[in-house]
Order: structure tokens, then C-alpha cells, then sequence
């Protein structure tokens, strides 16, 4: 190659490279590129490093940074991870009172643990700034029962939320169709349906969901103990409430469901029964909303053109459904608070929520809720999300969070976890279980208070 | 000579002060923790003195007693297992043969594969509805429920035994490949059979080399932790919580440090005593 032709190729290469950041630029509304330039001219060359775990908002995120970074010049180092292991590093670090981290990606079952032991900044020291968060952030915009349930403790925001899930119930539409059953509105036509399945319909098991010990076994049975009692502990006067007759025929409700499922559902994490749904053997199932997708996927599932979707199913005490889901939040520990809050804003912002949908994130937004665009991907599984959220908000209205508020959560549901589990394989009967969980309880209440 | 013992111990202090460090200091360090209530995420000191009291809640919980239980049985059936699995092994391939290396590296596999991931390979095998061990027994009527209560200690134990087995080979391997041939020689010359050379002469040469890997094979199963994690989380209920597990559970899962270290602390006692009481029996092939 030439001198003359080589230099030429280096000009065509740097006039190429202005011409792409020219466009992202041109490409952004006025304030949002404002914003930027402030960002970068306060904060420009600093590097962050972001907490996070294995899951679709993380992939969404990675394939956002290029841009963030050409724009504000906030480098991003990356810490993925197994999802249950950023609580123990987090708190590992908070312990030693230290952190390597800059933005800790939190689970909503444990905000009340990272708040009582003082480990996030509030986000009101950032939202306060204007200039650190612009209008086009929209903070409200956020799906109200998941700013309060899993990023605020006692009304206060600790974290800005990015993949809120609750469980919901899809359904084989060919079985449902071919045997004529009607979709299931009650927790007794729930266990009726599932039954049949397995009792009548040769090859096929009536329900999967996740059932392993810990907190695989107590997430689900959450999903209906409000459907039946006030939960395991009172939330306005800390009564210990795991010993009532309520919720022990919650439990017993939960275990009749899954034995209508796989033998082996005791050793079920989302993984496995998501997996005997997408193989065609189970007719219902239910799980995170946030996996929904994984059951309609041509690529994952065999019948990903027959499935359905309802909200779960409404019980003596009324219809309610869990929130939980990730949230992301700037450690008290880091020295980077306000870049590490520019990551987030970018990240989580509305301008940034089609994009972030595009890019396989979980929706979290009300305006994306009801964006046609998006929702016309699978309008019967929008449909239920919104009927599953709605749900969700009964149980808000209600004074009740899903998880027990209590920084001591990940023992109460490993414990309970632990014993409903036991009581599924019948090492023990749900009123041992539920009488044991008390006693558990009642001893960890002098702790955690 | 009073000057050469002095050297020869300046020699060996730097190893001496590094294993003091990196391996002593953690288990004072935890043994102190234990003596505490200490939950993770408050500041250090936040850690209150409670005395033997984490000691006396866990020898009055059925998990731990449970736990400890599993355990000793596990180690002792692994163990033995692994070491008639992996010594036949290695007598098998202890000639020349044609693919030998291959053969070899094949028994390595289990020991470069992370446990997390044999976890997750084992766990796909044993499921009751798309696993391979279901799909060739289901034509005779004879599928079973690997993870379900009855049979997730057994299959815990088989995947186990299957990792230990890789590591007894290959020390076996290296044993016999180092028994010197001419004490063979005059053995077949004095007209002993395979058997009788293996029981009289294989047998008591291999001794030192056997009871390191035995040695080591019970340490490595009660600390066994990963492949337990991924395959059944120490369920179904309780029916596969080994002590790692329970140390995994109270001191990182709960939080609770300080019961987590007591329980760790059992533990590295029972190590230390299973593998002093072997040496013991051992005698001069130590």
C-alpha cells in the first residue's frame, strides 16, 4: 500500500469516527445533550465499576454502555456474578467497611437489610440535584408498586428500580382448549385444574414452579399466603403470625399444588420448571414474569405458540401477587456517588426505556406498560402483567409489603423455605412446619429488633 | 552440628512463617469470630462477646446434628468407594495399551471441570423428566426420582464418588508407576499369582501413596460444598445439608457470622481429628 493512499485511509478513518459521534449527538433532544456535556466536562476520564448479577437488565446494559461512556466519557468496569452471590460480596464489603464497587445492583427481598445496615445513599441527595437529574429521567414514571416494594424502605427510595417482576400463571391454550377447562379465577378452581391434568390426562403433570429449599420454596409460597392469611408476621404490630390456621392452609394449598407436578419439583428452580413447561410435559405454570418470555421463545420453547397467560388467582382474603425484582443504587461506601448516579440516571432513565426494551431489559415503566409498540409483541401476556400488577397493588393498599421488612428477610426465607419444603416431601406436616417457623421467628424477633 | 541445626531451621522458617499466616491465622481469627455474635454487613464493631454460646445453640439444633451426621457418613462412603474405584482404575490402565493417553486424560476430566459445573451436568442427567439416566430406564418401568427425598443423599453421593474417583486414579496411577519392577520379578519367579503379588507386594508398596490420597479424600468431602449447592441447595428439605452447606447457609446466606464460624470452626475440628486419628493408623508408612 502507497504512503499517499495509506494516509488518505487514516483521514477517511477520523472523518468516519466524527461523522458516528456527530450523529449519537445529532441524534439527542437539546437538554439530554446538555446533560452530557455537563457530565462529562465534571466527570469525564473517571472510571466506575458496577455490581451487578447474571440477568437480562444486565446484558440490556451492556450493550447501552458504549454510548454512555462515548457520551459522558464515565468509563464502566463490569462485575457479573451469580445472582444470589451480590448480597453476601456487598455485605462481605459493608462489613469491612469498604467497597470496590461504585453502583451495587440490589434485590428488592433484601433492600430492608442493605437500609438497616446503612449501606445506600437515598436517592432524594441525587433526584434533589436538577442538574444531576434531569426532567427527562422521570423518576415517577417508574411503575409505582415497584418503587415502593422493592427499591423504598418506610417511603424512602434507596434504589431506582430496573427489572421488577412479580409471578403469574401461563397456561397451555391447546390442553385448555382441548379438554375443555375454563381459566382458572380461584385458588380452589386453580388446584382443581391442576389436578385433573395430572390425574386424568396421561403424560402430562398439572403445575411447575420452583420448589427447592430456601428461598426458592418460601418465594412461591409468598405468592399465596396473602391469598389466604396477613403472612407469617404481623407489619403493623410485629405479632408473630406463621403458627395460625391461615397460614397453615396456605401451605397446605401450595404443597397440593406442586405435587401435582414432577416428582422430583422439590429440587425445582425457576430453571427446571420452566423447562418442563417449554418441553411440553406440565399444563400450567408459575413463576417470574420476568422469564415469561423464555415460554414463547421459538428458540427455547416447544410450545411457544400455545401458551396463555392470567393473573394468579384470587383466594379467600382476596387476589394479590408478590413484587419483587432489581433495583440499582449507589453504595454509601464509593467515592464516586455522583458518576456512579449518572450511570443510573442513563441506564434507567425514560429517554433510555425503549432502548432498554429493545435490548432485552425488563420493562419497568408505565409509559412502556402501555407503549402499543411494545405490547403488541404479546398482547395476552401484557394483558395479564397489568392484571398481575394490579394485584400486586391491592396488596400495597393494604398497608402489606410482600417480603417480611425485616433485615433478617434472607433468614426468615431460607427458614421458611427450609420448612415448607421438608413439609412438601413429608419429613414433617405443614403444622410442624409452620409451628417451628413460629418458634424460629419469635427467637430471630429479639435479634432483629 | 548445633550450627547446622540452626541453619537448617532458618531454611525452613520462611515456610513455616508463611503457612503460619496464610493457614493459622484465618482458623484463630475464625475461632475468635465464633466466640461472637456478629452479623454481616454492621460495621466490626458492632460484635458482641457471647462466650461458647454459638457452640451451645448448634449442638442443641437438629440441623447441625443432622448436618454432622450426613457428613461423616458421606466422607466414609466416598472415601472408601472412590479408593476401590480409583486403585482398580489405575491397576487397569497401569500396563501399555493402545489410546493409554487418551485414556488418561479422560480420567482427568472430573478434576478440570469446576464443581459448580459438574453440578449443573449431574443435576440435567437426574432429572426425572428429560434426564439421560430416566430415558434409558423409563422403556423397562424403572425411572426414579434421583433428587426426590428418598434418593438426593444416594445421587449426591454417586456424582461425588465419580469426581473422587478421577483423584484416586490418578494418584494410584502414580504410585504403581513408581514400585520399583524387579521386587515383581522375583515374585513371579518364586511362582506368586496376580492376585498374591497384588495382595503381598502391591498392596503394602502402595500404602504410603493410598493413605495420602485417602487422607486427602476426606478432607476435600467435608469441606465438599459446590456440586451440593447446584445440584439439590442441601434439600430436598434437608436430606443433603452437609456441613460446608450448613456453614454456607448461617454464615453468608443468614448472615450470621458468628454461628456460621462456630459451625466452620466444628468442622475443622472434626478434619483435624479424623486425619490425626489416620495418621495414627498409618504409623511408619507416614
Amino acid at each position: 500500500m502507497t504512503r499517499v493512499r495509506l494516509t488518505w485511509l487514516i483521514v477517511l478513518a477520523v472523518v468516519l469516527s466524527f461523522a458516528s459521534m456527530t450523529a449519537i449527538a445529532a441524534d439527542l433532544p437539546e437538554d439530554v445533550q446538555k446533560w452530557c456535556d455537563m457530565i462529562k466536562e465534571r466527570y469525564g476520564g473517571t472510571t466506575i465499576t458496577v455490581s451487578m448479577g447474571t440477568h437480562p437488565s444486565t446484558d440490556a446494559f451492556r450493550k447501552m454502555v458504549d454510548e454512555f461512556t462515548e457520551l459522558t466519557g464515565i468509563n464502566v468496569k463490569w462485575d457479573i456474578i451469580s445472582e444470589p452471590q451480590l448480597r453476601p460480596l456487598h455485605m462481605t464489603q459493608a462489613s469491612a467497611g469498604t467497597t470496590s464497587f461504585d453502583v451495587w445492583m440490589v434485590d428488592g427481598f433484601y433492600i430492608s437489610e442493605y437500609v438497616a445496615k446503612d449501606t445506600l445513599v437515598p436517592i432524594s441527595e441525587f433526584t434533589a440535584n436538577t442538574e444531576l437529574t434531569p426532567d427527562w429521567f422521570n423518576y415517577q414514571d417508574i411503575i409505582p408498586a415497584y418503587r415502593q416494594a422493592i427499591a423504598s424502605v418506610n417511603g424512602v427510595p434507596y434504589a431506582v428500580p430496573t427489572a421488577g417482576e412479580s409471578r403469574f400463571i401461563a397456561y397451555r391454550k391447546d390442553l385448555f382448549e382441548q379438554y375443555n377447562i375454563e381459566l382458572p379465577q380461584t385458588t380452589d378452581e386453580l388446584l382443581e385444574v391442576a389436578r385433573f391434568f395430572a390425574e386424568e390426562v396421561p403424560g402430562i403433570y398439572g403445575f411447575a414452579t420452583r420448589a427447592q429449599r430456601g428461598i426458592f420454596f418460601a418465594s412461591g409460597w409468598l405468592h399465596v399466603l396473602y391469598q389466604f392469611s396477613e403472612g407469617w408476621i404481623d407489619q403493623q404490630t410485629g405479632e408473630i403470625l406463621a403458627d395460625m390456621p391461615e397460614v397453615i392452609e396456605s401451605l397446605k394449598y401450595w404443597n397440593e399444588l406442586i405435587r401435582t407436578g414432577p416428582p422430583d419439583a422439590a429440587s425445582y428452580t425457576h430453571e427446571e420448571c420452566s423447562s418442563a413447561f417449554m418441553s411440553g410435559d406440565v399444563a400450567i405454570w408459575f413463576d417470574a414474569t420476568a422469564i415469561a418470555t423464555w415460554l414463547i421463545d421459538p428458540e427455547k420453547s416447544s410450545v411457544y405458540d400455545q401458551v396463555g397467560f392470567i393473573a394468579p388467582p384470587e383466594g379467600p382474603l382476596g387476589r394479590y401477587a408478590g413484587l419483587a425484582g432489581w433495583s440499582l443504587a449507589v453504595p454509601k461506601l464509593t467515592n464516586q456517588k455522583e458518576a456512579a448516579w449518572a450511570f443510573i440516571v442513563w441506564m434507567t432513565s425514560e429517554f433510555n426505556g425503549p432502548k432498554y426494551v429493545r435490548n432485552g431489559g425488563v420493562l419497568v415503566r408505565d409509559s412502556l406498560l402501555n407503549d402499543p409498540e411494545i405490547t403488541a409483541t404479546h398482547p395476552d401476556m401484557y394483558r395479564a402483567l397489568g392484571d398481575t400488577f394490579a394485584a400486586a397493588k391491592n396488596l400495597t393498599d393494604k398497608g402489606l409489603v410482600w417480603i417480611p421488612p425485616t433485615w433478617m428477610a434472607n433468614r426468615v426465607l431460607d427458614l421458611a423455605g427450609t420448612l415448607g419444603n421438608q413439609a412438601l416431601i413429608g419429613d414433617i406436616t405443614e403444622e410442624e412446619a409452620c409451628q417451628r417457623l413460629a418458634e424460629e421467628l419469635r427467637r430471630m424477633q429479639a435479634i432483629w429488633n | 552440628m548445633r550450627g547446622t541445626h540452626r541453619e537448617q531451621r532458618l531454611l525452613v522458617m520462611p515456610a513455616v512463617i508463611a503457612i503460619l499466616i496464610i493457614g493459622v491465622t484465618p482458623i484463630l481469627l475464625q475461632i475468635y469470630i465464633s466466640l461472637h455474635d456478629y452479623y454481616m454487613g454492621f460495621p466490626w464493631q458492632s460484635r458482641r462477646f457471647v462466650g461458647m454460646r454459638n457452640y451451645a445453640d448448634l449442638l442443641r439444633s437438629p440441623s447441625f446434628s443432622n448436618s454432622l451426621y450426613l457428613t461423616v457418613v458421606f466422607t466414609m462412603v466416598v472415601t472408601i468407594a472412590s479408593l476401590i474405584l480409583g486403585l482398580g482404575m489405575a491397576m487397569l490402565i497401569h500396563r501399555d495399551f493402545r489410546f493409554k493417553t487418551v485414556v488418561i486424560t479422560s480420567v482427568l476430566i472430573p478434576q478440570t471441570i469446576s464443581p459448580s459445573i459438574l453440578g449443573l451436568i449431574w443435576k440435567l442427567m437426574y432429572n426425572a423428566e428429560y434426564g439421560i439416566f430416566n430415558y434409558f430406564l423409563k422403556p423397562f418401568g424403572l425411572e426414579q426420582t434421583w433428587l426426590g427425598r428418598d434418593l438426593a443423599f444416594f445421587s449426591t453421593t454417586i456424582a461425588s464418588i465419580w469426581m473422587a474417583t478421577s483423584f484416586m486414579t490418578l494418584v494410584c496411577l502414580a504410585g504403581l508407576q513408581n514400585l520399583p519392577e524387579d521386587v515383581f520379578e522375583a515374585a513371579r519367579i518364586d511362582g506368586a499369582t496376580q492376585v498374591q503379588a497384588f495382595r503381598y507386594i502391591t498392596l503394602p508398596l502402595l500404602k504410603p501413596v493410598i493413605g495420602m490420597a485417602v487422607l486427602l479424600q476426606q478432607v476435600a468431602c467435608l469441606h465438599i460444598f459446590g456440586i451440593i449447592y447446584i445440584l439439590t441447595g442441601g434439600g430436598p428439605g434437608e436430606r443433603t445439608n452437609l456441613l460446608a452447606m450448613e456453614v454456607y447457609r448461617q454464615g453468608l446466606n443468614a448472615g450470621f457470622v458468628g454461628y456460621g464460624a462456630a459451625v466452620a470452626t466444628v468442622l475443622a475440628l472434626l478434619a483435624f481429628i479424623i486425619s490425626l486419628v489416620f495418621i495414627k493408623m498409618m504409623g511408619d508408612a507416614f
